[in-house]
């Protein structure tokens, strides 16, 4: 239990992951979709870090530098999602994501 | 500062010609911004930048792509075995396809919407960036350029969707894209890390001998499924296969008409691609005495295909806008050329070339019936302000010129002959049929649904035939500019054309998809490399 | 929690103290080691710094893991049960910062930097913008069907289930833990290995920044 090893750290990741997912899957507020978002790249970049530490050979290179990849996607991401959002919000005057309509069929 | 220096590493000249489509493309972007600044923010200006860099990119393209025909390539990294970008005759084909058909949305922008347009730079910036995207997505088997590649192709076209800032229809499904996409990429970069996890390389070809030798062994069996069902939720999101075909619809109908055009044939061929070299590469590690290990992907892909065809045809009844029909249409579409995917999963199959070589021909095929149908659609709305049926209806007296190419297209996306349409389609069915006899019954089922798919399809496209020829509510005639007239019917004369010579684009398509599987690629490349660049 | 934005208070006290005493916690653990990592290129093995935080005593790891690792998923969690979206964004900083640490203890410094400067420092605020640009008062809430919060809460159970069993049922490759990577390693493989990558998200936030900053304009007419 004291030992901390790879797994302690993949059950952490998982743990952020389903919160992550719960987020995406449960928030109306666009925001609130992508700050779930957020969470579930930290959790691909705890799996890719630990793996890296604990998994041996020289990969550990290699997951630090997916991960910063990961860093620098998600910061894209979020600015033309918000970019996005407040253009919807300009159209629509709320940022509720079940309240489009324009659309359908 | 010296040892680092000593360890620097430059590529090869012959890596960066190779690459250099990808790299035209990147200057042409530059381009777009920098001259505006200087020369002032004409649109035809910025359309004429555009058009010299995709013909040069196309250019660069054919000059490798009669390099590398004898075998593909890898390169444009200091260690072989982690070669970044993959050169091959599928490739080179995409790369074709990709910048002649951005040719032809430019020339569609041209026409429709350059005179009024104010933001050409941030909308040609925002196409050209989904281009290098695609360009990549196709060239490579490394799993971080894979997603970097799909990002590329996936944030500016949330962006360019929702081009029209005013447009409460465009901001809205804009939304629903970007929150779908940042879904499917966050998950599939977990299924990557599970990946990377087991195997310890970002190399696709590594961790797939990897899985070959579990899957050999029995072991970990789940949750290289549950990884690989991961990572495949990001590409299926990219070709809109049926659980994650929501965004397809609604970002089609909603953004400007040159966007769907363009979404709708290579963001989706290039998803194609990607996916097809993946389950190649992962029934290549496998090798033909592992056929029944492989078949739940075999079967996943299959089932995917099925659902995502059926769905995709039933939606269409009853749609109102011919856009969003054609959107739906789409995802039809997708579904028969995966079906062709499914026939590469059978490891040392003998189907894999003639799949291969169908899916290559049905895309080319599937390019100029879209860009035909799509172009009608996009002057008859340019003309009347409107996209749903009764606009089309009497088009035959109404602009007769329009009338008979979107014939000559939506038969060809039936299937029927004299069209090329019909072609493609008998090469995807006898890929499935000689698969069908050598392999599993699975792909008679696909048969069978691809038939009766193609029935069901046959009535929804039928009704828009019907009313531009039968019915007439006296609107007046359709006056369209000469240039898009003669662009979509040059796309109606070339369906014709296509079928007559039939048998030398098939042997076209033969030679380009041969290959990649001749020679399988890393094993080659690796050979090839390491004696010109070795890691220091 | 007032709506019409003058007696909201975003923050109870006590969660004021125990943000203020996680940043503390933060700024200590990272400052001698990211000195330590910027100027030696690793850590001097046999110090009394580098051995209580350089995570290699097994009970300091242990007592770092579970507390931010705690805190990390707290926090993670406590987003899901947040109505308010400011609430969410503070919530998820925690949450930023505790994985920072985390990558301190798994011997990641730069990539620990990284995180608390882009993630916490640059995605974070620009979130917080988006939610300032987008309600118009900074409370603003939606209400959620209970039942879409029934489903999606058994659905990430049991997918939470699903994940545990798989993970810890999996026999993962494992090797001795590696050591710390200096920052000019790191420097070197992003370009030359990943030189590709590298240009190409270069390229993609460029692509990008056009793109947020077209949209984001107000048209002038």
């Amino acid at each position: 239990m004291l030992e901390i090893g790879l797994n302690h750290y993949l059950v952490l990741a998982a743990i952020i992951f389903c919160a992550g997912v719960f987020s995406m899957v449960s928030k109306r507020n666009a925001i609130g979709v992508l700050i779930g978002v957020e969470l579930v790249l930290n959790a691909v970049n705890i799996n890719f870090v630990a793996f890296g530490k604990y998994s041996g050979g020289n990969t550990s290179i290699d997951a630090q530098v997916i991960a910063l990849f990961v860093i620098v996607l998600a910061a894209a991401e979020a600015a033309v999602a918000v970019a996005i959002c407040t253009n919807y919000y300009r159209n629509l005057n709320t940022i509720d994501i079940d309240r489009g309509d324009a659309v359908s069929g | 500062m010296n040892q680092l220096l000593g360890q620097a590493w430059i590529p090869e000249g012959v890596d960066l010609f190779r690459f250099s489509p990808e790299l035209t493309l990147v200057a042409t972007i530059v381009l777009v911004l920098a001259v505006p600044m200087i020369m002032g923010r004409s649109a035809r200006l910025v359309g004429g930048i555009v058009m010299l860099g995709i013909a040069a990119a196309g250019w660069l393209t054919w000059r490798v792509a009669a390099e590398v025909s004898g075998q593909g390539v890898a390169g444009m990294s200091p260690d072989p075995a982690s070669a970044m970008l993959l050169v091959d005759n599928l490739s080179c084909f995409f790369k074709l396809i990709l910048f002649f058909f951005a040719a032809c949305v430019t020339g569609m922008w041209w026409m429709g919407s350059s005179a009024s347009e104010r933001n050409a730079p941030e909308f040609f910036v925002l196409l050209l960036g989904t281009a290098l995207g695609m360009a990549l997505m196709v060239g490579t088997l490394n799993m971080l350029l894979i997603v970097i590649a799909i990002e590329l192709a996936s944030l500016p076209s949330y962006a360019i969707v929702a081009f029209e800032k005013r447009d409460r229809a465009a901001a809205e499904v804009s939304l629903k894209y970007a929150i779908f996409g940042a879904i499917s990429a966050a998950i599939m970069l977990y299924g990557i890390s599970l990946l990377y996890g087991l195997y310890q390389s970002l190399s696709f070809v590594e961790v797939a001998d990897g899985i070959a030798t579990d899957l050999a062994t029995g072991r970990n069996g789940v949750i290289i499924a549950v990884a690989l069902l991961c990572f495949f939720c990001g590409i299926g999101f990219k070709i809109s296969a049926v659980p994650f075909h929501f965004w397809c619809p609604d970002a089609f109908q909603g953004a400007r008409i040159e966007v769907t055009t363009w979404l709708s044939v290579v963001s989706k061929a290039a998803g194609l691609i990607l996916l097809m070299r993946l389950v190649h590469a992962l029934a290549a590690a496998a090798g033909a005495e592992m056929i029944s290990a492989l078949a739940p992907l075999a079967w996943g892909i299959g089932i995917l295909a099925m659902l995502t065809c059926t769905v995709g045809n039933l939606s269409a009844y009853m749609q109102t806008s011919v856009k969003r029909m054609l959107a739906y249409s789409s995802i039809a579409h997708a579904g028969y050329m995966l079906m062709v995917v499914a026939i590469l999963a059978v490891p040392g199959s003998v189907g894999a070339a003639s799949a291969v070589s169908a899916l290559l021909v049905y895309i080319s095929i599937y390019l100029f019936m879209n860009l035909g149908a799509f172009g009608v659609v996009a002057l008859v709305y340019w003309h009347t302000g409107s996209d749903s049926i009764n606009a089309f209806s009497g088009l035959i007296r109404r602009a007769p010129w329009l009338a008979i190419p979107m014939l000559c297209c939506l038969m060809s996306l039936v299937g029927l002959p004299p069209f090329a349409g019909f072609m493609g389609k008998f090469w995807i069915l006898y890929a499935l049929a000689e698969q069908g006899d050598a392999a599993s019954w699975l792909y008679w089922t696909l048969f069978v649904v691809a038939v009766l798919n193609t029935l069901i399809s046959l009535y929804y496209y039928m009704r828009v035939v019907v009313k531009m020829m039968l019915a007439d509510d006296g609107q007046e005639s359709v006056r369209a500019p000469a240039a898009g007239t003669i662009m979509v019917n040059l796309c109606g004369l070339l369906l014709i054309a296509m079928l007559i010579w039939a048998q030398p684009i098939k042997h076209f398509a033969d030679r380009f998809s041969t290959n990649l599987y001749s020679a399988p690629v890393l094993t080659v490349d690796v050979g090839t490399i390491d004696q010109t660049t070795a890691h220091p | 929690m007032g709506a019409n934005g003058e007696t909201v208070t975003v923050l109870k006290p006590q969660l004021k103290l125990i943000l203020a005493a996680v940043i503390a916690c933060m700024a200590m653990t990272a400052a001698p080691r990211v000195a330590m990592a910027s100027g030696g290129g690793g850590l001097d093995e046999g110090g009394f710094v580098s051995d209580v935080l350089g995570g290699s005593h097994p009970l300091f790891e242990a007592v770092g893991f579970y507390l931010f690792g705690g805190l990390a998923a707290f926090s993670a969690i406590a987003i899901c049960f947040t109505k308010d979206v400011v609430r969410m964004a503070i919530w998820l900083f925690a949450t930023l910062g505790a994985v920072a640490i985390l990558y301190f203890l798994l011997t990641a410094y730069f990539l620990g930097v990284i995180q608390i400067i882009v993630y916490a420092g640059g995605t974070l605020v620009l979130l917080i913008f988006g939610v300032m640009l987008t309600t118009k008062s900074p409370s603003m809430q939606f209400a959620v069907s209970k039942i879409g919060l029934a489903a999606g809460g058994v659905v990430s159970l049991l997918l939470f289930a699903a994940l545990m069993g798989l993970v810890l049922g999996t026999d993962w490759q494992r090797g001795e833990p590696t050591g710390s990577i200096p920052v000019a390693t790191l420097g070197r493989d992003l370009l030359t290995t990943y030189l590709v990558p590298f240009e190409v998200i270069s390229v993609l936030l460029l692509v990008v920044m056009i793109g947020a900053a077209y949209l984001a304009r107000q048209e002038r007419e």
